[in-house]
């Protein structure tokens, strides 16, 4: 299997990536490689459901506020600020 | 610049550019004989967030400025025990690779040859270690990324099982694979830091485990009569380089003289482990990965014109190739109407590798397989071929696959001088008996005391 141009572009954007028309094709190909190669799980039938990594247990905790305000802290790393807000571009049209 | 620091494990230079970041602070190497860590200094690879003055980058553009205003759970036991941390080290971004050479922002050379990558991705806690720049590391291993470059660099590496450590603080590549390991010249050194490490982190991480933590160093007893080893015959095929076989079956017949018994036994569906790491790893890497928007933390492209545009152009300047590929492959394994052909299917194939483990640790308590199929490879010779660079951890994906604690030790060197690593894999929760392997294999060589730059 191959995967089409309009394809790659469709994950891209569903990914919030931008490629060039350079990466796509290499995309195509790298990517349909790869999806050949793990194809071959078909070849197993009959599993044994789906995995638990570890034998989870129940954390109680009492429902108490134990965090201090970081406000200033978490802004600090964000690029564009006002006020104790991060500033994003206008989702909504005027 | 001030005159050479007194102490012995920081004289050396930053030869193999093992450091992204490397501190300038004053450690000493003497407590750690005595199983403590006051004082010693400990190497970082960069996808572990500290709180300093220095970025936590996961070898990223995209977070290259970023500095924590926390530090991981390891680094707050890590300061508790009294260890100093020399620096953060150089990795494949965000852990994706295995030769350090997807770093966005550094290159790491082998210090046992400079043409060889160092392994990865945690290559450059490998390379300070190996170089004798500190005697212990911390790495993290999704899929062999601890134990491949321990092997290259012919150092100690080990990944204890999933939920032994607290993963947070690691920046989350595949959160049901990702691991914090250590590296050490000796398995002794790695039992003192994985002592102080180990344990349940039940506020930040909901997968530690309440286990009962057992003293690793008394584990390391030397002595392995009655101890029942397995060979699993997977794990010896075609394309394996013949010395590294030869290694590993040397050990052996060496664990056999000292009293255990040796089987050959059968994991029959290891050779899907590759295809099902492909599905898991990039899916869940492209869930972790949507976090970063250029909003929050981190690079964000300032001349985007609109919400979008800024999530777009950030993260189009901010990831690199291998990075963009996983997030790709991630995506469509994902995407609607492949979920089942793919993930579910991959879960499900993945339990039955777990109980394929099950199974052959009723009848044996460690397995011993090479860690890698070849020694180091040479710098750019896997670049432009990613399925041949992802078939190099075909031994070290199954123990991430199903939790299992693995390490790997330097089991001598092959013709080129280049070390070689075996591998040992112990059940869930018995890292007492994978280090207690290790250590009796390891005190019958004294591999681990040779330094790059030895005469061979």
């Amino acid at each position: 299997m191959k995967l089409t141009a309009e394809e790659v572009k469709k994950i891209a954007r569903l990914a919030r990536l931008k490629l060039t028309d350079k990466e796509i094709e290499q995309y195509q190909s790298q990517l349909s490689e790869v999806l050949t190669y793990i194809k071959q799980l078909d070849e197993v039938k009959g599993t044994a459901g789906a995995t638990r990594m570890t034998a989870a247990t129940n954390v109680m905790s009492d429902d108490e506020v134990t965090n201090q305000p970081r406000t200033k802290e978490l802004l600090a790393g964000a690029p564009l600020t006002e006020g104790d807000s991060i500033k994003v571009k206008a989702v909504f049209d005027e | 610049m001030s005159s050479q620091s007194s102490d012995v494990s920081r004289q050396t230079s930053d030869s193999t550019g093992a450091y992204l970041n490397r501190y300038d602070v004053k450690a000493s190497m003497d407590a750690l004989a005595n199983g403590s860590l006051k004082d010693v200094p400990v190497a970082i690879k960069d996808i572990i967030v500290v709180a300093n003055d220095y970025p936590s980058t996961a070898a990223s553009k995209i977070l290259e400025p970023f500095k924590s205003p926390y530090d991981a759970t390891v680094i707050k036991k890590l300061s508790e025990a009294g260890a100093v941390i020399t620096g953060k080290t150089n990795l494949d971004e965000f852990a994706m690779g295995s030769s350090t050479e997807n770093s966005a922002l550094g290159k790491t050379v082998n210090p046992w040859d400079e043409s060889r990558v160092p392994g990865g991705s945690s290559g450059g806690s490998a390379a300070a270690v190996a170089s004798g720049d500190a005697p212990l590391a911390l790495g993290t291993d999704t899929g062999g990324s601890v134990r491949q470059p321990a092997a290259f660099c012919g150092v100690v590496g080990f990944k204890p099982t999933y939920g032994r450590v607290s993963r947070y603080g690691l920046v989350a590549m595949a959160s049901s694979l990702d691991q914090a390991g250590m590296f050490g010249r000796k398995v002794e050194d790695v039992a003192t830091l994985l002592q102080a490490v180990a344990g349940p982190d039940q506020e930040h991480d909901a997968t530690s485990v309440d286990q009962p933590i057992p003293d690793f160093r008394k584990a390391l007893t030397g002595d392995v009569k009655g101890l029942k080893v397995g060979l699993p015959k997977e794990y010896f095929i075609d394309g394996i380089q013949s010395e590294v076989e030869k290694a590993v079956r040397t050990a052996a017949d060496e664990l056999k003289a000292a009293g255990a018994e040796v089987t050959e036994v059968s994991l029959p569906h290891t050779k899907y482990s590759i295809a099902i790491y492909y599905i898991i790893m990039p899916a869940e890497s492209s869930s972790n990965l949507a976090r970063y928007d250029g909003i929050r933390y981190g690079l964000s492209v300032p001349d985007a014109t609109s919400l979008l545009d800024t999530y777009l152009e950030t993260r189009e300047q901010g990831f690199g190739d291998e990075v963009k590929r996983r997030i790709m492959l991630g995506t469509y394994v994902l995407s609607a109407g492949y979920y089942d052909a793919y993930y579910k299917k991959a879960e499900a194939v993945r339990s039955v590798i777990r109980q394929e483990f099950d199974e052959v640790f009723k009848n044996v308590d460690v397995l011993l397989t090479p860690t890698t199929p070849t020694t180091a490879f040479k710098i750019g010779e896997k670049t432009d071929d990613p399925l041949r660079m992802y078939l190099n951890d075909i031994f070290t994906v199954p123990a991430n696959l199903a939790g299992l604690p693995a390490i790997s030790v330097p089991a001598g060197f092959d013709k080129q001088g280049l070390p070689i690593g075996l591998q040992l894999m112990g059940k869930q929760w018995d890292e007492e008996t994978v280090l207690r392997t290790a250590h009796a294999y390891e005190s019958k060589h004294d591999w681990h005391a040779k330094s790059p730059g030895d005469s061979k």
